[in-house]
């Protein structure tokens, strides 16, 4: 899987991209919304959506009834992308969050694909 | 094949379409692109398609008039992409 | 005649289904490969259809291409609810 088609499918904003790579700096600590959401400077409810959304894509878990969450990928390939990631928010950070911020939207991409003649923006 | 699995499965298939044409048309609201206009037009189409040979009696399965319908449907989709091609971006 | 019907449907979906395939494979967007996997047997529906009424109109596969058709627009709506943003 290339490090651009992981980003389309599971990391929709840079807010996702943050809070994974907070979690996975401490694969050992179970994580509160509200300590994340200040860790971060983000809005608890937005971190608490963000949260659940990476719960759902397999790469963090929730546990508890107030759910505390803690960076595990459920496929030995997701955490070889999550390293890739990683690695890339260390050497290259502008280029990955310009990779997040290019996503077109899912439905302009749709449209996109039947164009014949591609600009050559849409081909990287 | 036996008549009641295969209306099943036509009425199955025609709601997919169905479903899928009204997106379309969700993504034609919020994109404004005429190509998703078209694609929900085949979409319903294809929908009302499945239904028809469903209805159908037995022996008009076989007319392939009815198929003209789905060509049609296809033909909206060819469209659709030589439209998109043909317009200024 | 007919069968000209069949595999120009065919075609049109093997069209959409290289194109949808073509912008996966530059965006990333999990929609088109869903509905490019959604073409591709719809693809095969037809070239089915084809097969049944045209090269073997002895053998029945009216239950095939039932099936093909119903996993197709399956994909599609998988695509359309759990993976579009």
């Amino acid at each position: 899987m290339k490090i651009k088609q992981f980003i389309a499918e599971h990391l929709e904003t840079v807010d996702h991209l943050r809070v994974l790579l907070h979690l996975k700096g401490t694969p050992r600590t179970e994580w509160d919304v509200l300590d994340v959401a200040a860790k971060l400077y983000l809005p608890p409810e937005r971190t608490a959506a963000v949260l659940a959304q990476l719960v759902i894509h397999g790469l963090v878990v929730a546990s508890g009834e107030r759910p505390r969450y803690r960076y595990h990928p459920g496929t030995p390939e997701l955490a070889d992308m999550a390293e890739t990631l990683a690695e890339m928010d260390r050497t290259q950070p502008v280029t990955l969050i310009n990779m997040i911020y290019a996503q077109p939207a899912d439905t302009q991409a749709f449209a996109d694909a039947f164009k014949l003649k591609k600009s050559k923006e849409n081909l990287t | 094949m036996n008549t009641t699995i295969d209306f099943f499965l036509m009425g199955a298939i025609s709601t997919g379409f169905a479903i899928a044409g009204m997106f379309f048309l969700r993504y034609w609201q919020q994109s404004r692109d005429r190509l998703f206009a078209l694609f929900a037009l085949a979409f319903f189409i294809l929908a009302c398609n499945r239904l028809l040979l469903a209805l159908a009696p037995d022996h008009s399965e076989n007319s392939p008039a009815l198929y003209l319908v789905r060509l049609l449907a296809f033909l909206i989709i060819l469209y659709a992409i030589v439209d998109k091609n043909l317009r200024r971006a | 005649m007919t069968g000209i019907v069949y595999l120009l449907c065919a075609a049109t979906a093997l069209i959409c289904c290289v194109l949808l395939l073509r912008g996966h494979r530059s965006t990333g967007a999990p929609l088109l490969f869903w509905s490019s996997l959604c073409f591709g047997l719809l693809t095969l529906d037809n070239l089915f259809l084809f097969a049944d009424r045209i090269l073997l109109p002895a053998v029945d596969l009216t239950l095939y291409r039932r099936l093909v058709a119903l996993v197709a627009v399956a994909m599609l709506l998988y695509g359309m609810i759990f993976k579009s943003k």
